[in-house]
């Protein structure tokens, strides 16, 4: 017998608390603080501007309204994925991550449209402090939705392999609160563009 | 009550033999968090050559004024010093120490998410090469996001080298960010049985600190990016001087010196600085806990930067930026204090590494003197650019965490490289490091007073020309410094002989309870965890009368 010194028979390693939880606020928290910043430059700019959107900038209602309703419907259906999921029903959770998808994908696709409608780039005459902004939001909107995106195809793939289940759906979890981010900052750039300028 | 229990030797059956791992698997491939931060500190240290050698060059040029070096080149090289001196350098190399010790501070023995933080690094290492690519390929655009003014766009839009230097910024910082994040979900996630929250040693708090503030302002830094870009390629004109708003956005979000990043550095360094004077006192921290709380007051009062902004040069402390980042000052003594408290009440015995704690300790009283010189000189601001502002960063902002990152290494040594570093090379180290900073700091301190502008190259007197040659003698001093530095790492771990003990400073936190260097899965086993300085307990425990074994 030899004497380890100072070991104790106290747990030979340590318990993981919650990590995938712990990582998807730390994303969502960086997120934030990165669409934060960028409504406050739309902000700031603005309420200096004598004219904002400037003079020849037309804001297009009907995407802006459709992205805002697709984005909330995404909400719902992963949501229902995951109560579903969670309550032992994985054919409901799949169709309700599908949707989840087809909703996120139509959303990107929306997106681009809009900024394509915007003419950002070199010699364009509506470039400005405005395009600059606004084309930063949407870059932005439309990096942070391909990956949740690509979350939930992910996610769908574990439970078309039946690896979700009740007891074992932290993933999902977390993809949803993940899309949820996506929804929130979403819905926050579309208040300060279309409802509040 | 039995607070140690033996471990038996267990007769293992011999392992096949494996083939050895190839390079590419133990350092390309590699997600243990050992070696990650030994890559990170490495890769720390080829940038501050890059850094060195610009500082020596603009110093050159102001203290010889003749010499032969454009404006544009004067301004690159500039930004290129100051840039990868504090990010690609010293931000990288508090993470690397960070990624390497914590884990095995709070018993972990790996990181919450290692695939997370290699990526953190590679995309920080090929981001540190694009910018310097960006300042060799052509004229980067001003003195980039070290001046306080917004970047205007150029007409036509910016050109590749612009567009490579904003683009590597955004991927070293991103690469900061995966590593940090992965770090804070460590320490939040994976402590040991019985390290609670308030038992996590300073050095892992601060970072947990540090980390937590970087996650809010990076993304806003990266933010700021984003529009300086698409603002350079296309010519938005949002950050031109006709635009409204514009100085407040980049003050806030790009500017250096506007955001928490630059206080970060202080609050990794003051956590670490108090593990060595608990370790070299052999006893803990006077109050553990009150400890933990000033660090976290330092980083709740680093986000005040964004209070800052335009105005700030009206406040009354010019050129402290403002009065919540000056209040940074108050935790900051009173820490000091603690450390002070610690070693009268412990029984502190000499390490090489307390003489760069002292060296910060002395920075940190220069530059609060030289706050006070300020407003009484009524030196312009950071919107009048006084070369005050130059000694600050190195006094305050830079040079203490810069001696404390070198007295970490030397303290840490034996644990991370299974060899001590000379004693005798370490003084001359922290004499030629502290003596350059102080120089530098004091010389620009002083340039400041007599109205010089930051980054002068014209209508320089015979007076600011010896200053200036003062500042460059700094700088040589701390060339040598890193040189003696790194000839030391490489001398003493690549000996044969001199293993360092595992526990070589009768220290308290779980590192010391390894071996040295550990091995690849952090511990044989983990101590059991009964206060903030759990090695200190057991030995405690066992040495009272009554105490079993």
């Amino acid at each position: 017998m030899t004497t380890a010194p100072l070991a104790l028979g106290s747990g030979e390693r340590p318990r993981p608390r919650n990590l995938l939880n712990v990582g998807v606020l730390v994303v969502v928290t960086c997120g934030l603080a990165l669409f934060t910043t960028l409504i406050a430059a739309y902000v700031t700019v603005g309420h200096l501007a004598r004219h904002w959107p400037p003079p020849g900038v037309t804001i297009d209602v009907y995407t802006g309204n459709m992205l805002a309703i697709t984005a909330v419907m995404s909400a719902i259906t992963v949501e229902w994925a995951h109560y579903a999921v969670k309550h032992g029903d994985p054919a409901q959770g799949a169709w309700g991550l599908l949707l989840t998808a087809g909703f996120g994908a139509g959303f990107v696709l929306l997106l681009w449209q809009l900024g394509s409608k915007i003419g950002f780039g070199p010699g364009s005459s509506k470039i400005g402090p405005y395009a600059v902004i606004f084309f930063a939001m949407l870059v932005s909107s439309g990096a942070v939705a391909i990956l949740g995106v690509a979350a939930v195809i992910l996610v769908l793939a574990r439970v078309f392999g039946r690896q979700m289940t009740p007891t074992n759906s932290e993933m999902l979890r977390a993809v949803a609160w993940y899309w949820d981010f996506v929804v929130v900052a979403w819905l926050a750039v579309f208040s300060a563009v279309w409802l509040f300028t | 009550m039995t607070v140690l229990q033996e471990r038996p030797t267990v007769e293992t059956p011999a392992a096949p033999a494996s083939p050895a791992p190839s390079y590419a698997d133990v350092w390309l491939d590699t997600a243990d968090h050992k070696r990650l931060g030994l890559l990170f500190i490495y890769a720390s240290f080829l940038f501050v050559v890059a850094s060195g050698v610009a500082a020596l060059v603009v110093g050159a040029k102001q203290a010889s004024p003749g010499l032969n070096l454009s404006g544009t080149t004067f301004a690159r090289l500039y930004g290129l010093h100051t840039q990868s001196g504090v990010l690609l350098f010293l931000t990288a190399l508090w993470i690397g120490l960070a990624t390497y010790l914590v884990p095995l501070q709070i018993g972990a023995g790996r990181l919450a998410l290692p695939r997370l933080s290699a990526f953190g690094f590679w995309i920080y290492l090929f981001g540190g090469v694009c910018f310097l690519v960006s300042y060799l390929a052509g004229q980067v655009n001003g003195l980039g996001i070290t001046q306080s003014t917004p970047l205007a766009m150029v007409p036509g839009g910016a050109d590749t080298a612009t567009m490579l230097w904003i683009v590597s910024l955004a991927m070293v910082s991103v690469g900061f960010l995966l590593a940090s994040a992965s770090l804070v979900v460590t320490v939040a996630g994976l402590r040991t049985d019985g390290m609670t929250l308030l038992r996590v040693p300073a050095f892992s708090w601060a970072t947990l600190v540090a980390g937590a503030v970087g996650l809010l302002s990076t993304p806003v830094f990266l933010a700021g990016l984003l529009l300086l870009g698409l603002d350079q390629r296309f010519g938005g004109s949002l950050f031109a001087p006709s635009t409204n708003g514009s100085l407040a956005i980049w003050q806030r979000s790009v500017w250096l010196y506007g955001r928490p990043d630059v206080y970060l550095l202080t609050i990794v360094a003051v956590g670490a600085a108090s593990d060595l004077v608990a370790t070299h006192a052999h006893r803990p921290l006077l109050e553990h806990r009150a400890a933990l709380g000033l660090l976290t007051l330092m980083g709740v009062l680093s986000l005040g930067a964004w209070t800052g902004g335009p105005s700030v040069s009206q406040a009354v402390i010019v050129p402290t930026f403002n009065v919540v980042t000056a209040a940074v000052a108050v935790p900051l003594g009173l820490t000091v204090l603690m450390w002070l408290g610690t070693a009268a009440r412990g029984e502190p015995g000499f390490h090489v590494s307390l003489l760069f704690v002292l060296g910060a300790i002395g920075l940190w009283i220069s530059g609060a003197a030289n706050a006070v010189g300020a407003a009484l000189h009524h030196v312009n601001g950071v919107s009048g650019a006084s070369a005050w502002i130059a000694g600050n960063v190195h006094t305050v902002v830079v040079g203490p965490p810069t001696l404390i990152a070198f007295g970490a290494i030397y303290h840490w040594a034996p644990k991370i490289w299974g060899h001590p570093l000379r004693a005798a090379a370490g003084g001359l180290v922290f004499l030629a490091s502290f003596a350059g900073l102080a120089a530098t700091g004091l010389a620009y301190y002083f340039l400041g007073y007599n109205g010089a502008p930051l980054g002068q190259t014209t209508g320089i007197t015979s007076y600011q020309k010896g200053l200036y040659a003062v500042a460059e003698v700094g700088g040589v001093l701390l060339v040598i410094g890193v040189l003696v530095l790194l000839v030391d790492l490489v001398t003493s771990t690549s000996r044969g002989a001199d293993a360092a003990a595992d526990d070589p400073y009768r220290g308290l936190t779980l590192e010391w309870a390894t071996t040295s260097p550990p091995p690849r899965w952090g511990f044989d086993s983990v101590p059991e965890v009964r206060s903030e300085a759990p090695l200190y307990t057991l030995r405690q425990a066992t040495s009272a009368p009554g105490g079993t074994q």
